[in-house]
């Protein structure tokens, strides 16, 4: 596409950023130039349905409020996790993405944390459960991985 | 639930700033969570996960926050963060089929959590990858030109010559689809 102003100038203009001396050269450069005029008519349009259709999609895609306070509840718990923890539930993690994919392999992890707190209490009973499961899933060998990496949280724990 | 339309998100990222108190940022993941989960959402990550992402994020920025004193960086920083944090599980799931990345062009029609005839997600689906993630955080994610080019390392003139070209193109896209009138 063609277009006399530059695209900083463009935009500046078209956003209400210029200064009053380049306001001046870019209206001056409009009237006498007949496809700028027509170019910034299509570019308000653009910017009219973009900012539109942005709006119906973020409208869309909006999280409920109780959404929101479930998370914020997660984030309270997670944040008074000791840090053992917290690297040893990453490594977990990681190692599960690795055996099932990061999806279901945080599935598991979320089924074991069902019926215990991940925290320093359950901490114990949920690297049980996980590690059950998974060397219900893919084998005893895995599920000892499991073990081990939950005992790496332990001295910071005991 | 409580009204989050209180103090604006400035004045929240001030406070937090300020104080670094657990409330305080409490009060910021109110307003940031939705957003971030948007941001992973509006990338081709399913409910689910991009919802453990933006958690994961907000944890970092909460543990990370003292290294932010100036209240312009910080949205550009958790917008960085979160695009880390994409990386970081991209990298990890290479091969896992039930995370879709954005670097498969044809992602963008496949996204579960928005509908399929998404009319923003139809109208980027013109441009190229790069001015399509312009684009959404321009956009979506309501970055300014300054905090775009600090999230991306791109400079400014090059965030405005994509934002100008990708507005070019989807005109003239919109020109050749336009219904032609008698």
């Amino acid at each position: 596409m063609k277009h006399c102003l530059s695209p900083e100038m463009w935009t500046g203009f078209l956003d209400g950023a210029l200064s009053p001396n380049e306001e001046s050269m870019a209206e001056a450069h409009l009237a006498a130039c007949a496809h700028c005029r027509l170019l910034a008519t299509e570019f308000v349009h653009v910017e009219d349905v973009l900012t539109g259709a942005a709006r119906q999609a973020k409208e869309r895609a909006a999280l409920e409020p109780a959404d929101i306070r479930r998370a914020l509840n997660r984030f309270h718990s997670q944040i008074r996790q000791p840090r053992g923890i917290t690297c040893c539930l990453e490594a977990l993690r990681f190692f599960l993405a690795g055996m099932l994919g990061t999806s279901a392999g945080g599935k598991v992890i979320q089924a074991a944390a069902k019926q215990t707190e991940i925290d320093e209490a359950g901490w114990a009973d949920f690297i049980g459960r996980l590690s059950g499961m998974i060397a219900d899933l893919c084998g005893d060998g895995a599920g000892a991985i499991v073990t081990y990496i939950g005992k790496l949280a332990e001295p910071e724990l005991a | 639930m409580a009204d989050f339309r209180g103090p604006s998100e400035h004045d929240l990222i001030d406070c937090f700033l300020t104080t670094r108190t657990e409330q305080a940022f409490s009060d910021l993941f109110a307003v940031f969570y939705p957003q971030i989960v948007r941001y992973f959402s509006f990338r081709g990550f399913m409910n689910e996960l991009a919802e453990e992402m933006a958690q994961d994020v907000l944890v970092a920025v909460f543990r990370k926050g003292s290294t932010i004193r100036d209240r312009s960086l910080f949205r550009p920083w958790l917008f960085k963060v979160a695009q880390n944090t994409m990386r970081q599980h991209l990298r990890r799931s290479r091969n896992d089929p039930n995370l879709r990345s954005l670097e498969d062009t044809a992602l963008l029609e496949k996204v579960d959590k928005l509908p399929e005839n998404d009319g923003f997600l139809d109208m980027i689906s013109v441009l190229s990858e790069d001015e399509r993630q312009v684009m959404i955080l321009r956009y979506i994610d309501g970055l300014s030109y300054d905090e775009i080019a600090s999230v991306l390392d791109l400079p400014m003139g090059t965030v405005k010559w994509k934002i100008f070209n990708g507005k070019s193109r989807i005109g003239a896209h919109l020109r050749q689809n336009q219904p032609e009138h008698a």
